[in-house]
C-alpha cells in the first residue's frame, strides 16, 4: 500500500508558485529522502502532507485517508516540523508528556525518558527548553516526532545545524527506526546522508521533481558521459594510433597523446573494451582514472 | 483536546499577573463580605445578596474586559508566533486548539469564581447561584470575544493593544448606551452584552451565550482555512 499518495499537488504564496504539481507515491517501510537546495520547496511540500499548511490545488493521501479527512490519522503520523521552537518554561520530558497526551497515546515517564535518552538528551531531561542549543531542539523535534509509535514520520531536516557527532547518532537513531518497519519521509540538503539513509531518493528543484529513484538509478539516469584517462606507454605507436581510431569510433576521445588517452564513454563496462583494444596493440597501461560527476554536481546544477 | 485544556488552565495559574488577578477578586470577595455581614444587621437581610456580590459584579462588568484580555489576549498567537501550533496541528484537528484554549481559559475563571463565591458563602451562609451563573455568562462572552481577537491578530503587541482598546471601550460605550437614544450608541447597546445582562429580562442571557457561540465558531473558521 502506498503510505503516501500525491497527485498534482501544488502551492503558491501570492502567485508564487513554490510547488508546481508533485505526483509522488511512497511505499511502506521505505526511508524516502527528498533532495534539493534551500529554497526548493520541500518544507512546503511537507507541511501540506501534515496539515501545517493548505495546499493551492491538488489532492493527496496520508495512510489511505485524502487530505481533507487527515485529522483521521495524525495520531498515527509523527512530524519534525523544519522551524523548532518549544514552550520556553517546560522540560524536555513535559514537552513529550504533553504531545502524548494530545495525540491520546499512553506513555509512561519512563518511555518518555527512555526516548529522551535515545536522542542524546539523557542530561537534559528536568532541563526547560529555553537553556536549549539549537542542536538540542532538533533532537527533542525528533523525539516528539516519534512518540506513541506512529507509523509514519515526518522529518524535515533532522541533523541541519547540528554537530557532526550528533548528525551521526541521529542518523543512526533513524536507521533503527526504520528497522522497527516505519515508514520515513525526510528532507535534506546534504546528500551524503541521503545517500546513507534512503532506499529511495526524489531531487526537487524549484517545486518539480526533477529526478526519483534509488541512487543507482539516478545516477544512470543522470550520468550520460563517465571520463574515463588510461595512463599508458605504447610499444608500437603506429598501431596505438590505429587503436585510438578506432576506439574514437564509437567514443569521443578529448586527448591524447603518447602517455595518455581520455575518452567519454556512457557505461563503466565500456572501459574493458578500451583496454581490449589496447591491450591488442601491445600498449602498457599503468592506470585507469573514472571521473563521474557526483550526485551533489547533478543537484547542484541547474 | 483535553491535554490541552490542562496544559492552558495550569498555564494560566503561571504568571504572576494571574495570581494578582485572583488575589484581587478573592480580597474583594473577603473584605466586602467582612463589611456587609457586620453592616447587614443595619440594612436589612433583603439587601444582602446586592452588597456581597456587588464587588464582583463590579471587577466583572467594569474590569472584566481588562483582567481577560491582559491574561489571554495571545493565547492562539503565541502558539502561531512562536510557530508551537505546528506541534499541535500535526497532532490534533484544528477545532481541537480553540476549544482545548477555551476550557482552560473558562477553568481558570470558573476557579476564581468559585473561590470568590465560597468566601461570601462563607459569610452570608448562601452561595448566590443564579448571580455565580450571570457572572459567568458575562465572562463567557468576554473569553469568547478575547479569544476569537487572539485567531484574527496574528502579533501578540498588537492583540495587546488591541485588548486594551476593547477593555476600555466596549465597558463605556456598553454602558452608556443603556442611557442614551444616539443612533451608534444603539448599534452598541445591541452587539455588547451590558443589555442584555441588565435589561434582557430572564432570558437575556441566552443571547449573551448566542453571542459566545458565534465568536467561537467564527475563531474555529478562522483557523481552519489559514497556513500555520
Ligand atoms: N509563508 C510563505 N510565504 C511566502 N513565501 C514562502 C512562504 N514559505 C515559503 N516560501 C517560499 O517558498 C520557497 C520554498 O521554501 P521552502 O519550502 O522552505 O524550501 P526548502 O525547504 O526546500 O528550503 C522559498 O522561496 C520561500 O521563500
Ligand atoms: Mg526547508
Amino acid at each position: 500500500m502506498a503510505v503516501i499518495e500525491t497527485v498534482d499537488l501544488k502551492k503558491s504564496y501570492h502567485k508564487h508558485s513554490v510547488v508546481r504539481g508533485i505526483n509522488l507515491q511512497v511505499q511502506e517501510g521505505e526511508i524516502f529522502g527528498f533532495l534539493g537546495r534551500n529554497g526548493a520547496g520541500k518544507t512546503t511540500f511537507i507541511n501540506m502532507l501534515t496539515g501545517i499548511v493548505l495546499p493551492t490545488s491538488g489532492q493527496f493521501r496520508i495512510l489511505g485517508v485524502s487530505n481533507n479527512q487527515l485529522d483521521r490519522v495524525k495520531h498515527k503520523v509523527g512530524v519534525l516540523p523544519d522551524y523548532t521552537e518549544f514552550y520556553a518554561n517546560d522540560t524536555a520530558l513535559e514537552h513529550l508528556q504533553f504531545f502524548a497526551k494530545i495525540q491520546k497515546h499512553t506513555v509512561t515517564k519512563q518511555q518518555c525518558m527512555d526516548l529522551l535518552e535515545q536522542v542524546g538528551l539523557k542530561d537534559a531531561i528536568h532541563v526547560k527548553t529555553k537553556k536549549f542549543s539549537f542542536g538540542m531542539k532538533k533532537k527533542l523535534g525528533v523525539a516528539q516526532a516519534v512518540i506513541g509509535n506512529p507509523e509514519l514520520i515526518f522529518l524535515d531536516e533532522p541533523t541541519s545545524g547540528m554537530d557532526p557527532e550528533s548528525a551521526l547518532e541521529m542518523q543512526k537513531f533513524i536507521r533503527t527506526l526504520a528497522s522497527q518497519n516505519k515508514t520515513i519521509f525526510m528532507t535534506s540538503h546534504n546528500l551524503n546522508e541521503v545517500e546513507k539513509l534512503c532506499s529511495r531518493i526524489a531531487i526537487m528543484k524549484k517545486g518539480i521533481i526533477s529526478g526519483l529513484g534509488t541512487i543507482e538509478q539516478l545516477q544512470k539516469q543522470f550520468q550520460t558521459n563517465i571520463e574515463t584517462t588510461i595512463k599508458l606507454f605504447p610499444k608500437n605507436e603506429a598501431s596505438y594510433r590505429q587503436a585510438r581510431d578506432e576506439i574514437e569510433n564509437w567514443t569521443s576521445v578529448k586527448y591524447w597523446d603518447n602517455h595518455q588517452l581520455t575518452t567519454e564513454i556512457r557505461d563503466e563496462s565500456d572501459i574493458a573494451r578500451i583496454v581490449h583494444s589496447l591491450c591488442n596493440v601491445d600498449t602498457d597501461i599503468f592506470a585507469i582514472q573514472t571521473n563521474r560527476p557526483s550526485l551533489e554536481d547533478i543537484f547542484m546544477n541547474d | 483536546m483535553i491535554a490541552i485544556w490542562k496544559k492552558e488552565f495550569i498555564q494560566s495559574f503561571r504568571s504572576v499577573f494571574s495570581l494578582i488577578t485572583i488575589a484581587i477578586f478573592i480580597a474583594v470577595s473577603y473584605y466586602l463580605s467582612d463589611f456587609v455581614s457586620k453592616s447587614s444587621i443595619i440594612t436589612g437581610i433583603e439587601f444582602a445578596e446586592a452588597g456581597y456580590v456587588s464587588g464582583l459584579v463590579f471587577l466583572i462588568y467594569i474590569m472584566g474586559f481588562l483582567f481577560i484580555f491582559s491574561l489571554f489576549h495571545d493565547t492562539i498567537n503565541r502558539e502561531t508566533e512562536s510557530r508551537t501550533i505546528r506541534f499541535l496541528v500535526t497532532k490534533t484537528s484544528r477545532p481541537a486548539i480553540i476549544l482545548g484554549k477555551l476550557l482552560g481559559i473558562f477553568s481558570y475563571w470558573f476557579v476564581c469564581l468559585l473561590a470568590s463565591f465560597s468566601i461570601i458563602a462563607f459569610f452570608s451562609h448562601q452561595f448566590y447561584i443564579k448571580t455565580f451563573g450571570s457572572l459567568f455568562v458575562m465572562l463567557t462572552y468576554i473569553v469568547a470575544l478575547c479569544v476569537l481577537m487572539s485567531c484574527l491578530i496574528p502579533k501578540r503587541s498588537m492583540s495587546m493593544f488591541a485588548g486594551l482598546l476593547i477593555s476600555i471601550a466596549i465597558p463605556t460605550f456598553g454602558l452608556w448606551s443603556l442611557l442614551s437614544d444616539k443612533l451608534w450608541l444603539k448599534v452598541i447597546k445591541y452587539i455588547t452584552p451590558y443589555h442584555y445582562m441588565l435589561e434582557g429580562g430572564t432570558w437575556g442571557w441566552l443571547v449573551v451565550l448566542l453571542f459566545a457561540a458565534i465568536m467561537v465558531g467564527i475563531s474555529i473558521l478562522s483557523l481552519h482555512r489559514r497556513d500555520l
